[in-house]
């Protein structure tokens, strides 16, 4: 797997290229600054761009604002934003073009490093994953267009959000995968999801759950 | 015309009344030697407040004259105020003497122009009717009106007079609006605040909220000190304990060493989730982000009840405050919506940004319960006092049953004109 990284801060740009090469996912370039991520992000050559939310000249939402530009050329890009702290406002941004592909972390999950190693293959795969603060913070509203979701089935919407598989939902809420299924299959249904590939309907699914309210 | 004439009926009640404004006058300049038998003084706080009505009434007329209202000079006279106090608050005011100066200035040359005002009116209605008044009295009353200058035998010579009565029209129509408008310049010099009157106020607003401003800096910089040092160094000081251990234990005890690094990197994790939230309170990213707007519009996301936004004026290139006024209504509107969610019982609320030509105001309205107070230390108390430090003000609107208003206003530097409204909905 190929990816693009950009991080102005060299430690932290350093760190992420090694992590990602430890993990067989080969940088095909490394960028400081909005400019040259701009122009990065036009190449054709990776599965995955890696990069800081905030970055130079400006220091603001740069990295977020060129990421949501590139998606509106190609729609399944897959980027994978790193930040020092999440937005609810700027997940629904990226998740906009329902195409998934999208993952939103604070910077501090790369810790994990297996983790992390993990959603950037989900997302590069087309899967979306939330930063669980994004959505303990969605969870803490209580209220939307989500009421008719039983609590299992929305424990479960929660973790699809953070890019869980079925499998690893099970594990998580220590029921069966059967059972998993059965909730997924009955949100999908509630949320008016049709049938149709399930990477797509999981992406809708989470993009209810930013929506909601 | 109807000017000129409601001027001269102006000028007709003045000649009328101008002239009782001395009642308070002597009362006042009696009162004063009574002060020493005591009954001196509530005559005169009481002949004070006669002289203040009445110079409000001239205010209130040459405010009606000039069209531009005259604002009052009076000191406010401070909560728990005494008796003695009082008297030496209203003898030290100078808006008090220049009252008493005023009336005099309007019973004699003021006056003396009111009567022209009305003398030039009431004297072509006299010539008028002069052939009337030759034809039914006796001849020798108006037969010589110039003092015998010239003799008018037959009531048809009584026409003679109306040219003249037509000049007396001619400079009543030239000259009533600016007699009266030299009235209300006299009265607007003596009455309105003066210039140091004014100074003293904005001196006395702004030391007042500049102490505010810098005690509620100071206990900023001290939650934020707190929260790091309580917060952060603790657990990075608790971090440093546990690498020192996991150092020790490497050799001797690898199961434990890989446990506690374990719950070291964990460790890091709530680090930064501490340090964001002080980073929160101190400059929200999102506001440097993507300003007044963004924020906004991610605060109304983060709500436990729904919240509309509108915005107008506010939108495009042009739509950036400055930072300062942007982070004080940002968090003026942070602790509004604070409010309703804690204590208004609110399913929902709106909230709209406006920007006007030299303010910009947000409104939140809620369909709680109501009856919030602004009492000192709630959350509102907290609101108004960011506000005064940009001359911003709050106003609530809070009935029992609700709904309450609350809104919040800011001056700031004039936009260019706005061709389309724009406005966002989240």
């Amino acid at each position: 797997m190929r990816a693009l990284v950009a991080e102005d801060h060299t430690l932290l740009r350093e760190g992420l290229i090694r992590l990602l090469e430890l993990n067989e996912i080969t940088v095909v370039e490394a960028v400081a600054d909005e400019p040259s991520l701009r122009r990065a992000l036009t190449r054709d050559d990776f599965d995955i761009a890696v990069l800081d939310n905030r970055l130079p000249p400006g220091g603001t939402d740069e990295g977020l604002r060129a990421a949501v530009d590139a998606r509106t050329v190609r729609p399944t890009l897959p980027v994978m934003i790193l930040s020092q702290y999440v937005e609810p406002l700027y997940a629904r941004e990226l998740l906009a073009s329902e195409h998934g592909a999208v993952g939103y972390l604070l910077k501090d999950r790369v810790a994990k490093i297996a983790d992390f190693i993990d959603a950037v293959r989900q997302v590069a795969a087309g899967g979306t994953v939330m930063d669980p603060d994004v959505v303990r913070r969605l969870m803490a509203r209580g209220r939307g267009g989500l009421d008719t979701l039983t609590p299992r089935e929305r424990e479960t919407l929660e973790l699809m959000a953070t890019g869980r598989s079925n499998a690893a939902i099970a594990q998580q809420m220590v029921i069966t995968e059967k059972a998993v299924d059965k909730h997924v299959a009955s949100l999908f249904t509630k949320l008016g999801l049709a049938q149709s590939e399930d990477d797509n309907r999981r992406v809708l699914a989470v993009l209810a759950f930013l929506n909601q309210g | 015309m109807p000017r000129r004439l409601s001027l001269t009926l102006i000028a007709f009640v003045l000649t009328v009344v101008t002239m009782l404004g001395l009642v308070p006058w002597v009362l006042t300049t009696v009162s004063i030697p009574l002060f020493v038998v005591w009954v001196g003084m509530p005559m005169f706080i009481g002949a004070i407040a006669l002289s203040r009505a009445w110079a409000n009434a001239g205010r209130w007329v040459a405010g009606r004259i000039s069209g531009q209202p005259v604002e009052r000079p009076y000191r406010q006279v401070p909560k728990g105020t005494g008796f003695f106090g009082r008297i030496k608050m209203l003898i030290t005011d100078p808006a008090t003497w220049r009252d008493h100066l005023w009336i005099l200035l309007a019973c004699v040359p003021g006056f003396a122009l009111v009567v022209l005002v009305v003398a030039m009116a009431a004297t072509p209605l006299f010539y008028l009717v002069y052939p009337l008044l030759l034809a039914v009295t006796p001849p020798e009353i108006f037969s010589q009106p110039f003092g015998g200058l010239i003799t008018l035998d037959h009531w048809v010579d009584g026409f003679w007079m109306w040219p003249i009565g037509a000049f007396w029209l001619g400079l009543w129509w030239l000259t009533t609006p600016g007699i009266m408008s030299a009235w209300a310049i006299m009265t607007r010099a003596l009455l309105s605040p003066t210039r140091t009157a004014e100074l003293q106020g904005r001196v006395s607003e702004l030391s007042s909220s500049r102490a505010e401003t810098r005690d509620s800096a100071a206990a900023e910089l001290r939650r934020i000190e707190r929260d790091l040092h309580d917060g952060v160094q603790v657990k990075l000081a608790s971090l440093g304990m546990s690498l020192g251990l996991i150092e020790q234990l490497m050799e001797t005890d690898p199961e434990k060493a890989r446990t506690l690094l374990a719950e070291a990197s964990a460790s890091t994790s709530t680090t930064m989730q501490d340090l964001r939230a002080v980073v929160r309170g101190i400059h929200p990213p999102v506001l440097a982000d993507r300003g007044l707007v963004g924020a906004v519009q991610a605060l109304t996301l983060d709500l436990p009840i729904t919240c509309s936004l509108t915005v107008d004026g506010l939108g495009g290139e042009n739509g950036r405050l400055d930072p300062p006024v942007e982070s004080c209504l940002y968090f003026g509107i942070a602790e509004a919506l604070a409010n309703v969610v804690k204590h208004s019982g609110a399913s929902r609320a709106e909230l709209s940004l406006v920007r006007h030509s030299t303010s910009v105001t947000a409104t939140v309205v809620d369909n709680g319960r109501g009856g919030a107070e602004p009492g000192p230390g709630s959350g509102l108390a907290g609101i108004e006092r960011r506000l005064r430090a940009f001359d911003g003000t709050l106003q609530l609107d809070s009935p029992i049953g609700g709904p309450t208003t609350l809104t919040l206003e800011l001056p700031c530097e004039p936009s260019s004109p706005r061709i389309t409204p724009s406005s966002a909905r989240a």
